[in-house]
């Protein structure tokens, strides 16, 4: 910094050197006319000093107005910015607002909420451009700050405001609806209100469809400035987002609930089908033993089985042909055939063996298959004994005159399915042929049992040894009757 | 002797004295921390003219100066003012922007009691 003295010193050199000179002279005994010309000569310097002071005052007072005026304009400026930027700020809450909201009323009315005291608006509208019929429907309207319903529309094939807006994608502003009208239209017409002077039309746009109109109107003159349009501009391009957004919303709830309907059909169905599956799957593992049908569910055609051992049992019935000749209902008869053949499978379920099938009035059974077990002899020796003995109780209770002839046999079997229909699990081999021998050269109340069957249970069981047999197509075979357990 | 040329700084005006033309421009904003060192140069510049007889003209566009500047403005006038009272040539223009009345009435205000031509300019 410049010292003050010095500086003055150095601003007014000049004068300070008269003054200096003046106060040495002053003390010194000088002539008066020397002290008058020294007096008049520090007189005009003081002269000119008093000159430029004002001068200066004056330039300095003007300097300092302008600063003033300066400041002025920036504070202006400056509110003028705040204002902006508090405008701003409420268009982008605005814009939040509008974008979350799913619903055009909603929509409408948050933008009315916003735009009092902001700019004039009388008439609040958006219009919803449906293509297909080429019309724009105001169906909302937010007239005098209140929500109104409104019918209103207006169509594309006529020339007016709103199709002029849609078809040529812009926007059309008249701030005099009097004298502005030829511009746009041939004919003034005003939808809302004869009086409503200033009108603005902004097409809703996503992307490069128009989906609708924004429309803001008053009924004063020249209602909207450059600031004020380009508010509206901003909020309709947020409205166009939030009616797109509420659009989307709307046609993705329907397609859910559409969704939703479907997929409680398909459960419907799908429970149907479980029940239909689970019915199949009963009658299926009737017919067939669980892991036979398992295989044909996985797509073998053909099984056929070949097992070292397995045993075989025929029952039957003698008597029964007889006695359904007599029988006054073939009902009653099928009655007591289902009643003896429960009972067997309920024989034939403990022992853990495979119900073959029923011929007639003859129930086949076999052991070891289609899952070999050691104990399949046992087992079906065992059930035997238990058919006879359920046999008897139900031929006891009913009195009727019929008699249960059992044969049994061992040995290796081939056991499958063939065929595509009615397919039945069945066994083949010779084996098998020998057990409906021994059933048929069996006697009622006895269990008839081969050669074979008396080798393998002899020490456990006590047989009765009938000789041999004639049996037909064979030759004798040696049979014994099966006695009960040792 | 050259032409001479001090860039303007953010507290200081360009400065051009061109000695052959006889043209002294100041151009810009004033307020420099030391206005008599700053102008020091210019009024050696204008005495040496002066002494030489050079016929002078003189361009101010200044947007805007502080007090000791302004007393440097006065002190060049007064210089000036006297060179033409010796029948030396010169004139002095004052430029101001047109909406800027203040600006006006303060080179109204420098060219008051002065004898050298003054002129106010607009741009």
């Amino acid at each position: 910094m410049v010292n003050p003295e010095e500086e003055k010193e150095e601003f007014f050199k000049e004068e300070q050197e008269l003054l200096n000179r003046f106060k040495e002279n002053i003390t010194q005994n000088l002539s008066l006319g020397r002290i008058t010309e020294e007096y008049k000569l520090l007189g005009s310097k003081y002269d000119a000093l008093l000159r430029q002071t004002l001068k200066l005052m004056k330039i300095g007072d003007s300097n300092q107005r302008r600063l003033i005026r300066t400041q002025n304009e920036l504070q202006a400026t400056n509110l003028k910015l705040e204002l902006t930027y508090n405008n701003l700020k409420s268009l982008s809450q605005l814009g939040q607002t509008l974008t979350s909201s799913l619903d055009t009323k909603e929509i409408i009315l948050t933008i009315n909420k916003h735009i009092q005291g902001i700019m004039d608006s009388e008439i609040i509208t958006i219009g919803m451009y449906e293509e297909e019929k080429e019309i724009i429907k105001y169906k909302f309207l937010v007239k005098n700050h209140k929500f109104t319903p409104s019918l209103a529309s207006e169509t594309l094939k006529e020339d007016n405001f709103s199709s002029r807006c849609i078809i040529e994608k812009k926007e059309i502003i008249i701030l005099d609806i009097e004298t502005e009208y030829p511009n746009f239209v041939e004919n003034s017409q005003k939808l809302w209100d004869e009086k409503l002077l200033s009108q603005v039309y902004i097409p809703l746009q996503v992307e490069d469809r128009v989906i609708g109109i924004f429309s803001v109107q008053s009924y004063n003159k020249d209602a909207y400035n450059i600031n004020q349009l380009s508010i509206l501009r901003t909020m309709a391009s947020y409205v166009a987002i939030a009616i797109d957004n509420a659009d989307a919303y709307k046609e993705l709830s329907k397609k859910n609930k559409q969704l939703k309907e479907q997929m409680e059909k398909v459960k419907i169905l799908n429970d149907k089908l479980e029940v239909e599956m689970d019915k199949s799957e009963t009658l299926l593992l009737n017919i067939l033993p669980k892991s036979i049908a398992e295989r044909l569910k996985k797509g073998e055609n053909i099984i056929s089985d070949y097992f070292e051992e397995a045993s075989v049992l025929f029952a039957d019935i003698a008597g029964f042909t007889k006695m359904s000749s007599k029988m006054s209902s073939q009902e009653k008869l099928v009655d007591i055939l289902n009643e003896i053949f429960t009972n067997f499978d309920k024989v034939t379920n403990k022992y853990k063996l495979e119900k073959i099938k029923t011929i007639g009035d003859c129930y086949m059974v076999a052991g070891g298959i289609p899952v070999p077990n050691e104990e399949h002899l046992i087992r079906i020796t065992e059930a035997s004994m238990e058919m006879i003995e359920a046999f008897n109780k139900i031929q006891y209770e009913l009195q009727i005159d019929i008699g249960l002839r059992i044969g049994i046999n061992a040995g290796p079997i081939v056991a499958g399915v063939i065929g595509k229909n009615k397919f039945v699990y069945d066994l083949w081999g010779d084996t098998v042929n020998i057990a409906s021998r021994m059933e048929s050269n069996g006697m009622i109340g006895r269990v008839n049992c081969s050669d074979y069957v008396f080798q393998k249970l002899n020490h456990k069981y006590i047989f009765e040894y009938r000789g041999e047999l004639e049996v037909k197509g064979k030759g004798p075979m040696k049979m014994y009757f099966l006695e009960g357990k040792k | 002797m050259e032409k001479i040329v001090i860039p303007k700084t953010k507290s200081s005006p360009e400065i051009i004295m061109d000695y052959k033309g006889g043209l002294l421009e100041i151009i810009g904003e004033s307020y420099p921390e030391n206005s008599l060192a700053f102008y020091k140069p210019v009024f050696e510049w204008l005495d040496k003219c002066i002494q030489d007889k050079v016929e002078l003209k003189v361009n101010f566009k200044l947007n805007y100066f502080n007090t000791s500047s302004s007393k440097c403005v006065i002190d060049l006038l007064d210089r000036l003012d006297k060179y033409f009272a010796n029948s030396g040539i010169a004139s002095i223009k004052w430029y101001y922007e047109e909406d800027d009345d203040d600006m006006m009435e303060t080179g109204e205000e420098f060219s008051s009691d002065l004898k050298v031509p003054f002129q106010l300019v607009y741009y």
